[in-house]
């Protein structure tokens, strides 16, 4: 139930740190978190600056919520290039077996045998930094574990009695899948998505870290590579509610993926 | 040959599992045909190859199968020839089937209304949906509001009546009934065949029977094939065959029916 309810904040800070961005983005406007005011250089968390300060006077607080936003748009992009891929072709080699099968499993062996990392770079590299490659590089290496559980439990799904009478009836094999299968292998899907979501989120962190992800934007991961300079002298602020806010929302997801799990899986029901 | 008061008929089928060394020949050789408004049975223990049988009349036995040899006619087409788009036109339409466990053969996501609309939608698209699922359920003696119930809601029994309602949708003129009360318990059992029997007569349905249960042969077939091992071993109109056995393996089917009083 916490987990469910930090969830809830999360998602309404994306929505918020969205709408600010857009209404700044319309009135062309410098938004206050990307305000630079040297007076107010590492201030630390008071009345005023909640969190404090960094090095531009910018304040940390609304720059970790522009940063919610950020890690939302990638979660869920990345998740809807990841996922409709590796549903189809999981569905497809799992259902047709034979060739189809060894053509998926060859497809997806090619792409889990590259580093996920490298791959990545290297679409960005493509792409150009930000977060176009992000979405891609993420979206395009993750399909390989939804396809490959998909494909198992279509496997599975295939031999029961009622794809058979299915097969009876005089469906087509498109609508067996799509139909019939499909909506049996749900809760798959769901909880796949609870848990790629953090991944996705903490990958993208690490890029920004790295410098390849998140340009101008105040993305979590620049913020924790801004802070880690000056952590030394002293202003832990920044690094220490950035991680915090990381930590939280991977957190909070993976436990409410366990317990969609829980309440979704049939096996476990019974 | 095609006599033209039969159905479907079905000269030499074979139908194999693996090769080489492995080959399994499921079904070797199977003749039989099925009159308008008849009922078959087809009996012999688990794996004679009775199954397969019933499922080769659609090209509907499991991938790793091949067809052999021999050949279904099916109103004037051999169904093993057909392509799989025609094969889908006549599934469902032409040929019905009812499978061993109820409980399984629906899938659980969906409504019973559901599950019979579609095979409405499927094959006779011009009809009244709503009205057509309330009718078939009456037809097998559901109340209509079963409709909204999911597989789970049910009972076994409940399930096989929703079975037939769908295979019946679209009032195919041959019903392949797959063991279709070996999960049920007794009373329900008699239910089922009960309105089988109703319904062969109501509707002039057609009825493939497969059974190793020969209480449902002497109740229900008017003609029986026995099989084993692949093969038809013993043929006849059911009271001649279940009274007077020629073959070796039928007389010890026959004597291994249990009894309520055993003959001493």
């Amino acid at each position: 139930m916490l987990c469910l309810g930090l969830v809830a904040v999360f998602t309404l800070l994306a929505v918020y740190g969205e709408i600010v961005y857009q209404v700044h983005e319309f009135r062309d406007i410098t938004p206050a978190y990307q305000k630079t005011n040297l007076d107010l250089q590492f201030q630390p968390p008071s009345s005023g600056h909640w969190m404090g300060t960094d090095g531009l006077g910018r304040d940390v607080m609304s720059r970790l919520i522009q940063g919610v936003s950020i890690a939302y748009k990638v979660g869920i992009i990345t998740s809807l290039i990841a996922i409709p891929i590796g549903v189809f072709f999981g569905c497809i080699a799992g259902y047709f077996g034979g060739k189809v099968d060894d053509f998926v499993v060859w497809l997806y062996s090619t792409f889990a045998s590259m580093p996920g990392l490298l791959f990545i770079l290297a679409i960005a590299m493509v792409v150009g930094k930000g977060l176009l490659g992000i979405y891609l590089g993420i979206g395009l290496t993750t399909w390989v574990g939804i396809c490959r559980l998909i494909r198992g439990e279509v496997m599975k799904h295939k031999e029961q009695t009622y794809v058979q009478a299915a097969q009876a009836l005089g469906l087509g094999s498109g609508r067996i899948i799509f139909r019939h299968i499909l909506p049996n292998v749900m809760h798959v899907i769901i909880v796949t998505f609870t848990l790629r979501f953090p991944a996705a989120v903490g990958t993208e962190v690490f890029l920004s870290f790295l410098g390849i992800g998140v340009q101008d934007q105040p993305s979590w991961g620049l913020m924790i590579n801004n802070a880690r300079m000056r952590l030394w002298q002293g202003v832990w602020w920044e690094m220490t509610f950035v991680t915090l806010a990381v930590f939280l929302l991977v957190l909070a997801f993976n436990l409410l993926g366990d317990a969609l799990r829980d309440a979704l899986d049939p096996r476990l029901n019974d | 040959m095609t006599d033209s008061k039969s159905i479907i008929e079905v000269k030499d089928l074979r139908v194999h599992f693996g090769r080489g060394d492995d080959l399994v020949k499921a079904v070797d050789g199977v003749s039989f045909s099925i009159l308008h408004g008849e009922t078959l049975a087809l009996v012999g223990e688990s794996g004679s190859g009775k199954s397969i049988s019933a499922l080769s009349l659609t090209k509907l036995a499991p991938r790793q199968a091949t067809y052999a040899g021999g050949e279904v006619m099916f109103g004037g087409q051999d169904m093993l020839t057909l392509p799989d788009a025609d094969l889908r036109k006549i599934r469902g339409r032409r040929i019905s089937y009812i499978f061993q466990e109820p409980m399984v053969s629906f899938n659980p996501v969906f409504t019973i209304g559901w599950q019979i609309e579609e095979a409405l939608t499927l094959h006779r698209k011009e009809v009244d949906r709503k009205a057509e699922v309330a009718r078939l359920l009456d037809l097998v003696h559901l109340p209509a509001r079963l409709t909204r119930a999911f597989p789970h809601e049910m009972s076994g029994g409940q399930l096989q009546r929703c079975m037939i309602a769908m295979a019946l949708a679209c009032s195919p003129e041959l019903l392949v009934a797959d063991e279709p009360t070996t999960a049920l318990d007794v009373t329900v059992q008699r239910e089922i065949l009960n309105l089988l029997k109703e319904l062969s007569e109501k509707v002039g349905l057609s009825i493939l029977m497969i059974t190793h249960n020969l209480g449902i042969v002497s109740d229900l077939a008017d003609r029986v094939c026995v099989m084993q091992k692949g093969k038809i071993v013993e043929e006849g109109e059911t009271r001649q065959v279940l009274d007077a056995p020629q073959h070796a393996y039928t007389k010890q089917l026959m004597a291994a029916v249990p009894r309520l009083r055993p003959k001493k």
